[in-house]
Parts: C-alpha cells; sequence; structure tokens
C-alpha cells in the first residue's frame, strides 16, 4: 500500500488532507501511516474530538451544581473525568457519590433503580455517533416511569464543525485565525462511525462547496491508507463530491431507525459555542419539548461562568488545524497525560494525546 | 468517544442482546438494528448496536450519484 501511495503522489507538489476524527488521528498514528506517508501528503487533524469541543464552562456548571445538591450524582463518559475546570480541578477530585463513569449510558438504567434517593445527571456528549445512546436511554427511562434521571443533552453535529474548519482558512469570523485559503484542506477524510448513523449526504453540500472529495473512512490503518489512496486518485481525476471507503459497516443511507430516534427526541440549537471554533449556528442538540421532564436545563439552574484556559496552551488553533501539537510550548514538558493542562492531552481522540504516543513509538524506536 | 467496536452477537432476547469479542461478553442495546441476528458481526458504540458489518466482497459502494462505481475500481486496483 505504501509503494502504491508512493507512485499515486508522485503526480502531486502538495497535498493537504484534513481527517476530521480524532479517532482517525489517532489510528493515523497508531498504525504508523503518519510517519510513513509521502511527504507531499500533509495530513491536518481535524476537530472530532468531542471532549475537545466541549468548552469548560460546562463542567463547571455542572460541578457548582453538584455543591449545591448533595443528592446529585454526575454522570459521565470517562473522558470527562479529568478535564480541568477552575483551579486545575476535575470530576475525577469529586467524591465518588457525586460522579459515576459509565461506558453505556444504559448503565444509568441500573444505577437509578438501585438508588432511588438520588438524582442523577447524565453528561450526553459526543457527536452524531453517540446521540443514539442518549435517545434509546430517554426511550427506556420513559417506558420505565424513571423519575431520577436527567440528560444534559450537549450532543454536536459534524456538518457545521467541518465547515467552520474549511471557513476558517479564509479567516474566521473572529479574525484570529492563521490560515489562508491557501492551507485550506484540498480534501478530507470523513468520520466512519458519525456517518454510519446520519448517512453520507449530508456531506455533499460542502464537497459541492468547496469543490473537494470526502472520503468517509474506517478507522484501520489501512482503511485510512485506501482512504488517502482514493483521494489521491480522484484528486488526479478532478472529482468531488462524497464517497464510501468503509463500506463493510457503512450505508449511504445511514441508520434510519437511530435518524427518526434522534428527530422525535432531540431538537437542533439555534447556535452552540465550541472550544476552539467559537459559536457555530444550528451545530448542536437539545431535548425537545416532548422530553423536557428528562431535560436537565429545565430541571435545574445551570449557572455558567468563563473558565479561562491555560495561557499557552494551543486547544483551539489545533481544532481548527492550524497548528499541530508540537508547536505549544507545554506539549510533552508542562503538558503530559498524566497531568493534562488543555482538553486536546486529555482525550485519546485528542490530537495532543495521539502525538504524545508518536514521541514515545519513536524514542523506543 | 466515538470509538465503536466490531463484536460478534451470541444471544439476542428482544432488543437486547449479548457481544462477543476476543473472549469478552458485553450486554448490546439492538433496537437500532432490529433485524440483527445471532451470528451477526455489529459495530457497537456505548453499548449500542449502531451497523451491521458485511463481508467485504457483499458491501457495496456508494458515493455522490454516478461516480460509484469508478470509486470501486480505485479501491479494487489499489488493494491488489
Ligand atoms: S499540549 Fe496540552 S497545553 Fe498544549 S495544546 Fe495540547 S492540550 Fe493544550
Amino acid at each position: 500500500m505504501n509503494e502504491a501511495l508512493r507512485t499515486l503522489s508522485k503526480g502531486f507538489s502538495s497535498v493537504r488532507i484534513m481527517e476530521f476524527c480524532g479517532g482517525h488521528t489517532h489510528a493515523l498514528v497508531r498504525s504508523g501511516l503518519l510517519s510513513l506517508l509521502p511527504k507531499q501528503l500533509r495530513m491536518i487533524h481535524g476537530p472530532g474530538c468531542p471532549v475537545c469541543v466541549l468548552p469548560p464552562h460546562h463542567l463547571q456548571a455542572v460541578m457548582d451544581l453538584l455543591g449545591e445538591h448533595p443528592s446529585l450524582t454526575a454522570v459521565v463518559y470517562g473522558d470527562l473525568m479529568r478535564i480541568p475546570t477552575l483551579g486545575g480541578q476535575t470530576l475525577a477530585q469529586m467524591p465518588p457519590s457525586s460522579v459515576k463513569m459509565i461506558y453505556s449510558p444504559m448503565e444509568i438504567l441500573k444505577l437509578a433503580e438501585e438508588h432511588p434517593e438520588r438524582q442523577f445527571l447524565f453528561l450526553a456528549i459526543g457527536f452524531e455517533t453517540t446521540a443514539p445512546a442518549t435517545a434509546v436511554l430517554l426511550k427506556e427511562l420513559r417506558r420505565r416511569n424513571t423519575k431520577n434521571v436527567f440528560v444534559l443533552c450537549l450532543h454536536v453535529l459534524t456538518p457545521p464543525a467541518v465547515q467552520a474548519v474549511m471557513d476558517s482558512f479564509c479567516g474566521g469570523a473572529d479574525g484570529t485565525d492563521l490560515g489562508s485559503p491557501g492551507d485550506r484542506p484540498e480534501a478530507i477524510i470523513g468520520p466512519g462511525h458519525v456517518s454510519l448513523v446520519t448517512g453520507i449526504s449530508c456531506f455533499e453540500a460542502m464537497a459541492q462547496r468547496f469543490k473537494i472529495p470526502i472520503v468517509i473512512s474506517g478507522f484501520e490503518g489501512s482503511d485510512l491508507a485506501e482512504a488517502v489512496a482514493m483521494i489521491l486518485r480522484l484528486l488526479q481525476q478532478g472529482q468531488t463530491g462524497v464517497f464510501n471507503q468503509y463500506t463493510r459497516a457503512l450505508r449511504p443511507e445511514g441508520n434510519r431507525q437511530a435518524q427518526s430516534l434522534l428527530a422525535e427526541v432531540m431538537t437542533v440549537r439555534s447556535s452552540f459555542v465550541w472550544r476552539g471554533l467559537g459559536e457555530l449556528p444550528r451545530s448542536a442538540l437539545a431535548l425537545n419539548a416532548e422530553w423536557s421532564e428528562f431535560d436537565a436545563e429545565k430541571r435545574f439552574e445551570l449557572k455558567y461562568r468563563s473558565v479561562p484556559e491555560h495561557p499557552l496552551c494551543q486547544c483551539g488553533a489545533i481544532l481548527r488545524g492550524q497548528k499541530r501539537p508540537d508547536d505549544c510550548r507545554l506539549f510533552n514538558k508542562a503538558c503530559l497525560p498524566t497531568r493534562p493542562l488543555g482538553a486536546c492531552m486529555v482525550s485519546s481522540e485528542g490530537a495532543c494525546h495521539a502525538y504524545l504516543q508518536r514521541v514515545e513509538e519513536e524514542a523506543r524506536t | 468517544m466515538c470509538h465503536a467496536i466490531p463484536v460478534k452477537l451470541i444471544e439476542k432476547s428482544g432488543d437486547i442482546g449479548v457481544g462477543e469479542r476476543g473472549g469478552l461478553r458485553m450486554e448490546i442495546n439492538l433496537s437500532l438494528i432490529p433485524d440483527a441476528r445471532v451470528g451477526d458481526e455489529l459495530i457497537v458504540h456505548v453499548g449500542i448496536a449502531l451497523a451491521k458489518l458485511e463481508g467485504e466482497s457483499s458491501a457495496g459502494n456508494s458515493g455522490s450519484a454516478g461516480n460509484s462505481n469508478e470509486d470501486s475500481e480505485v479501491t479494487g486496483r489499489l488493494l491488489q
């Protein structure tokens, strides 16, 4: 495959390809592909890391709420446990009765039944991949007539984020972006697992607007190598549109059951603030009015205050694809997975975390 | 967090199944893949099955109207 990539890339002096998903960044590093790619190919790491794009004021508001409600337990995915908030405090430092870590939202059903005296607040984060699990949970809560679980729905949508990154290369709305149209990705490796839910047509408008090929890829190193090869071939042929490398799992229409369940339970927020990308219109989901009895935003008064991030942390620019982890002065020095200073070092999908693995691999070889 | 894994379905009772991967067993919610059958390989994310894995050969390609065949050809050639 490497030989094929080398042959294919001969015709190009340089090609910029953005992989949207943090999972793809991780796989590129883990498989060694990132180091083996022909030098003309420049991978731009996208913002597809759910924990990384969540601004810390949501976590802070939940931590403040836990302080006010001793009978409340926050239920979170593991990646959120070590995100620093004000004063470097994390959920992992809270008393065990206040925070429970889960792998699946279905675990909340048992927690709620076993502890009727407590209330549970589920921090529902993640892209379209994860939102259906929240919707399945909500249906089950209603079926069981559960009264002590509330959902803080912070699910975010992929297409507006891809669009925001592409736009930011033309100078973002806040004028802080370093990129120029000439740095903009010429092709995108699209999100395989998001697309299992959404299908692939939601990326078509973007492919047409920016006149690029978008290849939706699986998550093995071999999938990514193939996706890159497909992109080179498509660029050679001057083709734009959305293409499916992940054919063993991904149907072009996505998962219709999941789509209709999401439409039944959730609604699109008019806007949402992302770390690094700023405020994006229609880029996140909330529970719709039919489900307000489970809506943590309706049940509790969440007080938002600003949470300044480490002044040297470059997470924002990294999420916009305009800096790399090793451009950050704290990378692999003050900021390490054992004591992360920014979200991109916490999650395994964060670019800084992935790059650190690369540094460690290189040190071993 | 968007991590999803292939899991083999070994038991099914209504919307709930048991999956196996690398000798480990886990409960899987099947409500989004209602036609899942025991023996199917499923892609599971946070305990919920999101898709069925098809054999590589049986999976058709897709893409923008009109270029799907081209696409499979690209893939085919590159994999040789
Ligand atoms: S290395 Fe740490 S401080 Fe630097 S950008 Fe990444 S997460 Fe932020």
